[in-house]
This record gives structure tokens, sequence and C-alpha cells, in this order.
């Protein structure tokens, strides 16, 4: 997922000569893409995220388009102040380029598991969150990253299965009848092999996570009399953020909501994703038996 | 014409702060005579010279400097800590103000971009950015320093108002940073030494060549400088001029 981001915006850059690139000291094998075309807009900016997201505002102030890459909690948590002041509340056209997002550098331990990023960032003002699921839905998020101005932070985690994109997010991946899944980033796999366990269950993948989930959500959401979200995420302030919030605007037809997520008392564990995911009983076959437990 | 100039900026600061009941007019006077030199020499014009203050909760004094060249109204800087009564707020920064930080270690790496998107694009206009002593403090402040000095960006000059105290008291006290010259030197800036109200001094300091690396200028200052009651003293780094006080600093800025 990270080469086909790095080639469009390469694509991009070459009719954009306002397109920058900054990194973290992050990317090797992938940057470089960016960096051999255009090392005129290339800057790597050292182990320094606070600054790096600083020198991001001041590049966007002189009306370049900047992007910046660094790994989960770097690009969020360790300069979350730089990002809510220098970016975000001046709307800056500055786009983060959050990779390794959820569990996917699991083995790395706690400080690598990007757990919180999308509920710090989804807090502040006008910037816009995406989360694709894999190679289809990053190039549609791309489109609109490359297209439209302000700050943007794109979590890229897992690269997920592709299945075609018929309609507009979020997506309906597989119909059901009484009861759906939501889910955001590449974690949408684990849902649609339990929808092959569990009878009738829809699945949607929301790659996109800004205020504009919350106004699709509500049309959704009263076909169900069950509704459950999943993220590679903690439960606060993510995705089940997202739906509390619509389900408490909802004055009727509203289905049971339960979150699935990572719940927080289990998170010090190192391992893969694959392992990681059946620990914190976000797998097919947990995610599953948690539906079941609700639905019986 | 500069020390007029000071004399203005820190009479309004004094009456504003003292109207408002707000604090830091200890750090707004240390750096009047900074912004009376910078203020004269930058270009202020749109597309000129490009100014970042870092130490924001001195903001006022910017307020006043640019009321005094004659780029804000009164109106404007009146309503610097209250826009609640104008029918909508006013854009985050004055005009001529690139950006403004009220939290500290933010100015010197957005300055840095600024001085970034000047090279590439060619452009030959400077970016300034006034700091404090106190703000070095923060790690962001050397974060920025090491890309400054690494990118060699001889377009950026920055200005540290070094009083020496910072806001719990002396610095030696609070955080001994010890010598603050040899730091910035450390990152590959040059930097000079000068006495921060000395007008001659900040004149000459600004031209001094640095080819391929940033100028940091270390201006040692007084906090609170012009008024008695408020030199070195740290109550006045919260506090501001009650009403006896005021006329009592006035007079003494007049005078001076």
């Amino acid at each position: 997922m990270r080469e086909l981001v790095l080639a469009e915006i390469v694509k991009a850059a070459k009719t954009n000569p306002d397109i920058v690139f900054l990194t973290g000291d992050l990317g090797y094998n992938v940057v470089e893409k960016f960096q051999n075309s255009f090392p005129e807009r290339f800057f790597n900016m050292g182990v320094a995220e606070q600054n790096m997201m600083s020198v991001a505002a001041g590049l966007a102030l002189e009306n370049k388009k900047v992007f910046v890459y660094s790994i989960g909690n770097f690009a969020s948590l360790r300069c979350l102040e730089q990002l809510r002041n220098d970016i975000c509340f001046l709307n800056l056209d500055v786009n983060i380029i959050s990779v390794g997002a959820g569990l996917k550098y699991g083995n790395l331990g706690f400080s690598h598991q990007a757990t919180e990023d999308m509920a710090c960032v989804l807090s502040l003002p006008n910037i816009k969150v995406y989360n694709p699921a894999n190679l289809n839905e990053a190039k549609l998020v791309m489109a609109e990253v490359l297209k439209e101005r302000g700050p943007k932070y794109i979590r890229l985690g897992a690269t997920g299965q592709d299945y075609p994109l018929l309609s507009t997010p979020p997506f309906r991946v597989i119909e059901g009848k009484d009861k759906a899944i939501f889910c955001t980033g590449a974690i949408v796999d684990e849902a649609i092999k339990a929808a092959k366990m569990v009878d009738g269950l829809a699945v949607y993948s929301c790659p996109v996570l800004d205020e504009r989930l919350e106004r699709a959500l509500p049309k959704i959401l009263k076909n169900y009399k069950y509704a459950f979200t999943l993220e590679e995420h903690c439960l606060k302030g993510g995705l089940s953020g997202v739906f509390e919030r619509c389900l408490a605007k909802m004055s009727s037809n509203r289905p049971i909501y339960r979150p699935i997520g990572i719940k927080k008392e289990i998170c010090q564990l190192k391992s893969s994703r694959t392992n990681l995911l059946k620990a914190y009983k976000i797998d097919a076959k947990s995610i599953a038996k948690t539906i079941d437990k609700i639905v019986k | 014409m500069m020390k007029n100039l000071a004399m203005k900026i820190r009479k309004d600061v004094l009456i504003l702060t003292s109207k408002n009941k707000v604090g830091h007019i200890g750090s707004m006077l240390s750096m009047a005579d900074i912004l009376a030199v910078l203020f004269s020499k930058m270009d202020l014009s749109s597309g000129g010279d490009r100014f970042v203050l870092s130490k924001g909760h001195a903001g006022a004094v910017v307020a006043a400097a640019l009321m005094e060249k004659g780029i804000i109204d009164k109106k404007t800087f009146d309503s610097y800590y209250d826009n609640y009564h104008q029918k909508r707020p006013s854009s985050p920064f004055l005009p001529g103000v690139k950006y403004m930080s009220c939290s500290l270690g933010h100015g010197i790496g957005v300055a840095v971009g600024l001085a970034l998107a000047a090279k590439m694009d060619r452009k030959k206009h400077l970016v300034y950015a006034v700091v404090g002593n106190g703000e070095c403090n923060e790690g962001s402040v050397w974060e920025a320093m090491m890309a400054a000095g690494h990118y060699k960006l001889d377009n950026l000059i920055i200005i540290v108002d070094h009083n020496h105290m910072q806001a719990m008291g002396h610095s030696s006290e609070c955080m001994d940073m010890g010598c603050l010259e040899q730091k910035f030197e450390a990152f590959n800036a040059r930097v000079v030494s000068v006495d921060g109200h000395n007008f001659e001094h900040l004149t000459s300091a600004l031209s001094v060549k640095h080819e391929k690396q940033p100028l940091v200028i270390m201006a040692h200052t007084i906090k609170g400088k012009g008024v008695s009651f408020m030199e070195n003293n740290p109550d006045y780094h919260y506090g501001y001029a009650d009403k006896k006080q005021l006329k009592i600093a006035l007079g003494e800025v007049k005078k001076a």
C-alpha cells in the first residue's frame, strides 16, 4: 500500500511543482521513489517529528502541498500539539502518511502499536482522517488527498484483499440481513471471514472517517437490528466514537450496537499481527463469537 | 528614531496589559528594543521578509510595533486581547506576521519551513524569528536548529531575547542551560552575542555575514526593561501594572 501511495504522489508531483515530501528518517526503499525524481523537493527531517510538523506548516504557509511520512504513533502522538496548533488550526495543506498503523509492527511492541492515533487525530479541528483497507481504497483516497487542500491524516496499516468499489464510502462489501459490521482498514478481511460463520452479516468498509461518515450512517443503520464496529484501534474515540455520536442522535430505528476493537487491559503483548489479532480477540473467529453472543 | 519607537512600543503595551489585566509585560518590555530595530530594518510589506514570533505570550508587543509602524490601526491593537465584541473573529495572526505561537518551541520549526520554501522558490526575502531563552528548554527548539544547520539556511535569522529569566524566576535556578551561544554554535549556526538594548549593536548584528548557515543573534536583555520596579522581577512575568503603577511606569518610560 505504501508503494502505491508513493507512486500516486510521484505521479502528481510531475505536474504539480508545489508538492514537497518530508520524511522523519523513515521509508527506506519506499520514499526514494520521490527523492530520486524530485531531489530538490525531498527533505529528510531526521528523527524529529515535532519539528517535521512545524516545518511542514511553514512550507504550507508558503502554499506548498506538503506530504509528511512517518510511523503511526510518531506521526500523530509524538507531535500532536504541532499538528493541532501549527497545521490544523490554520487549516494548512499538510498530508500525513502514517504507516504501520494498527498492529502491523506488532513484533516491535507497545511503542510501535498505533492503537490510539485515530482517536487523537479525529479530535482535532479541520483534519480529515483516512484509513484505507486495500489498494483499491488507497487509490480512491489518494485521488481525494491530491485534489483537496487542508490537513489530512492517511493511516496505512496492513494491506487487505481488494474488492470492487461500487458506491461511495462507506462501501458495502458483503450483503446481509438484520446485522452489519462496519470496519476500517485491512481488518475488514477478518469481518469478511467472520461473515462466513455468521448468518446474514453484512460487512461494510469505512476508509473515510470524517463528518461524511457521520452523515451517511443514520440512513444505513436504520436497516439493521444489530450493528457492530471493528477496528485495529482502542475502543475510545476511533471508529466507535463516530458510531456512538451517530447513534446518540438517532431517535428511532436504532440498532443494538457493540464496538469491537482492542481492549486496553491486554495491550502488553508483542508478536506478529496475525497472533495479536487473535490475542486481542479481533480475528475472524473471535469476531463471529462476539456477534453470536450479542445476537442470541 | 529607534529609541523613540521603542519608547512608544513600551508605552502602548504597558497601557494595553494594564487595561486588560493580562500578564507577560516583563517579556514584552525585554524585547521592545529588538523589535524597534528589527521592524525598522525588515521589509514588512506583503511578499517581503517573513516574521515569526515564537514567544507568543509577548505577542502584544509585536502588535504595538506594527501599530507604531502604521501597519495595523489602533482599533486592531486595542482588541488584541479581546475580539469577542467584533462581529467575527479576526484572522489568527496580525498582518506582517507569518506565524505566532503561544505554545513554546514551535516558531523556529515553522521559520525553517518558511526558509526552505524561499530557497526552493529562489526568493530573496529573509525569515526572522524571535524566540525566548526560557523557550530554549523545549527540545523542539533544538530539533529545529538541527534542521536549520543541516539545510544551511542562510536566509534564516533567529533573535533570542535572552533576558536570563523564565516563568518561575531566574533561568539559572529554574533550568540552567549554561552558555546558550555555545549550544546554537554546536548546531552549526553563526552566533553573535549583543546587548539587546543597544540599538547600534542590534543593527550591526543584523548585517553579520553568515554564509551557508543560519544567523543567531543572542540579545542579552533585561526582563521588564525600562520600568525600574519591573526589571528582573519575576512578579512581572505573569504580572501587569495596576492603575497607580501604570502612572509611575509611563513616567519612567517617557523619561528614559
